[in-house]
């Protein structure tokens, strides 16, 4: 019987140089199978380069990189398992993405007809099945991310590595896609690199944040943003009870950013539900007549990150 | 190989192969003409016309050769040899961007996640040589029909020795598919591998002409340096025409082993390297 595999992807004590820069130094992190794994960090952080390396494009220097138990490079046991949405890989600008989509398929070993049907049915769901015949050369920018989109989602992987997906499109466009990615959430595991937190906090379930070449934290979007343990609420109005909110029984500390206009709420050893807190809070917050403007849980990924990066 | 095929460069190839056919088929005639009015309506011997060819054929490669070719229509012959010329060229200019393109553009993503790159390297090589083979069909088939019509050579002389030729020309190819696919593995730039092609064709050439220099000095000083020319897909030529089989199958199964071999070093360095 085919054991269970606990992690889709696992990175151990990965170092990858080019020249004298060191673009990871002993990075390792694991990711959960099924799971939408977000990797952030600024330029240069390393994320590109954990990304290729998990894809079997780049060697490590040490370390290694395994997907689904196999060595990243073990292209003909990973072969239609493991599929990827390079950033700045070009199309081929002289093939229809017809004869893109269905090459790519015959070479993840889908037979002849099939591809064609596998082929389409991929450009059909990203929105793209009116261009079949037209040249990769002849595509916006657009319509080109979401051919790359089709042809990773191509004949079902269990892996999909997606690197920037939506760097470059219009709000409109980027939306849709991050709407097709979510559509996929939970068929497969989903390995997304972005500079866009909102989108990766919004999409994953988990993240591991980089900062030059290290992994600077990792862990589920939670316990990175600390959503169980903090809440924030904009205020439109003061003063604030700040003596009934310390009073609430599991809150350890709640500040008050007045510039911001900006409540802090903390609860580490609170065991019940983030949620209960925030009824608690609200309500005294109502009863002494103060204006809400916003409400948020934990930090918000955006400040974890300016936190945790340089 | 369709995408070859169809791209701009493809076409104007395959263009310049016809427009060569022509130019050979053209050159012919002209160099028959000439022939003619020399001989001012004077009949010579067929003898002497076999025993000339047999003096040109001698003076490219060897006595053998020259007895065994003599028997052959001359234009079957010259078209072999000028094929032999321009192969090397027309097979770098099809070929060089093949992997360093992929790499540039970094195209080569999106297939290698999916195929073992050895398997990559292998396709693309095997495209470019099935591509030139077809250009080159195409310019012996149009040589082939002009010899006919012109009635030159009878229809079995034509296919006797018209398809052989260029059987030995694709084999000849199949050398030089090879060592462009791995002039293109060599670097991220098709200009670059464009470069290294030529620089590595270039030095080929110079070897062989070397050692058919050294072969002409007959000095048993330098006779170690004629061991080189086995090192030189242009030196299997003169097996690939020769009248032994035992020759033809060697130089058949050296450049097919050329061939193979650069591939296979080819593939060692896509391989190796970051894509």
């Amino acid at each position: 019987m085919k054991e269970a595999t606990t992690f889709a992807v696992s990175v151990r004590g990965v170092t990858k140089r080019f020249g004298a820069t060191i673009a990871l130094n002993d990075v390792s992190f694991d990711i959960e199978s099924g799971a939408c794994f977000g990797l952030i960090g600024p330029n240069g952080a390393g994320k590109t380069t954990a990304f290729s390396i998990i894809a079997g494009f780049l060697h490590p220097d040490e370390g290694m990189a395994l997907v689904l138990d196999h060595d990243a490079r073990a292209t003909d046991m990973l072969q239609a398992r493991l599929s990827v949405l390079p950033q700045d890989a070009l199309l081929p600008a002289h093939e229809t993405v017809g004869e893109f989509l269905v090459h790519l398929a015959k070479l993840q070993g889908i037979a002849g007809g099939k591809a064609e049907h596998e082929a389409r049915l991929a450009l059909k769901e990203v929105d793209g099945a009116d261009w079949w015949t037209r040249r990769c050369g002849k595509l916006s920018h657009g319509m080109a991310k979401r051919v790359g989109l089709a042809q990773a989602f191509l004949g079902n992987p269990e892996v999909v590595l997606l690197d920037e997906p939506t760097a470059g499109l219009d709000p409109r466009i980027a939306f849709e896609i991050r709407t097709l990615i979510k559509k996929r959430k939970g068929g497969c595991t989903l390995i997304i690199s972005s500079h866009n937190l909102h989108e990766l906090e919004e999409i994953c379930d988990a993240a591991a944040i980089m900062d030059h070449g290290h992994v600077v934290a990792a862990g589920s979007m939670e316990e990175l943003t600390a959503a169980a343990k903090e809440i924030r609420i904009v205020v439109a109005s003061t003063p604030l009870p700040m003596d009934a909110i310390r009073a609430i029984p599991g809150i350890s500390r709640a500040d008050f950013d007045k510039k911001e206009r900006v409540l802090s709420v903390h609860f580490e050893d609170f065991q019940g539900e983030a949620e209960d807190m925030i009824a608690q809070v609200l309500r005294v917050l109502l009863d002494a007549n103060v204006k809400i403007s916003a409400l948020a849980k934990g930090k918000g990924l955006e400040r974890r990150v300016m936190e945790l990066t340089d | 190989m369709r995408k070859n095929l169809r791209s701009a460069k493809g076409i104007v190839m395959g263009a310049l192969f016809l427009l060569g056919g022509g130019a050979a088929s053209l050159v012919y005639m002209a160099i028959k003409a000439l022939g003619d009015r020399l001989r001012e309506g004077r009949e010579v011997p067929e003898e002497q016309l076999r025993a000339l060819r047999e003096e040109v054929w001698k003076g490219v490669w060897n006595a053998d050769v020259g007895a065994y070719l003599s028997h052959s229509p001359l234009i079957f012959i010259a078209l072999f040899k000028a094929t032999l010329w321009f192969i090397p060229f027309l097979t770098l200019m099809i070929g060089f961007e093949q992997i360093a393109g992929d790499l540039q553009h970094r195209t080569i993503r999106y297939t290698a996640i999916r195929a073992r790159r050895s398997s990559l390297v292998a396709g693309k090589a095997l495209a470019i040589w099935a591509v030139v083979a077809i250009l080159l069909l195409a310019l012996h088939l149009f040589v082939w029909l002009v010899t006919l019509l012109r009635g030159d050579a009878t229809l079995m002389e034509t296919l006797s020795w018209g398809p052989r030729m260029w059987a030995f020309s694709a084999v000849f190819t199949a050398a030089y598919a090879g060592m462009t696919i791995l002039a293109s593995s060599l670097t991220r730039r098709p200009i670059l591998s464009l470069f290294v092609g030529m620089i590595m064709f270039s030095s080929l050439w110079v070897l062989d002409v070397s050692v058919d220099v050294v072969h002409a000095l007959d000095n048993e000083k330098y006779r170690w340096f004629e061991y080189v020319g086995f090192a030189i897909p242009d030196w299997y030529e003169v097996w690939l025409v020769s009248p032994k089989p035992a020759e033809v199958v060697g130089a058949i199964v050296n450049l097919l082993a050329f061939g193979v071999g650069t591939t296979a070093l080819a593939s060692y360095i896509v391989n190796r390297r970051d894509v």
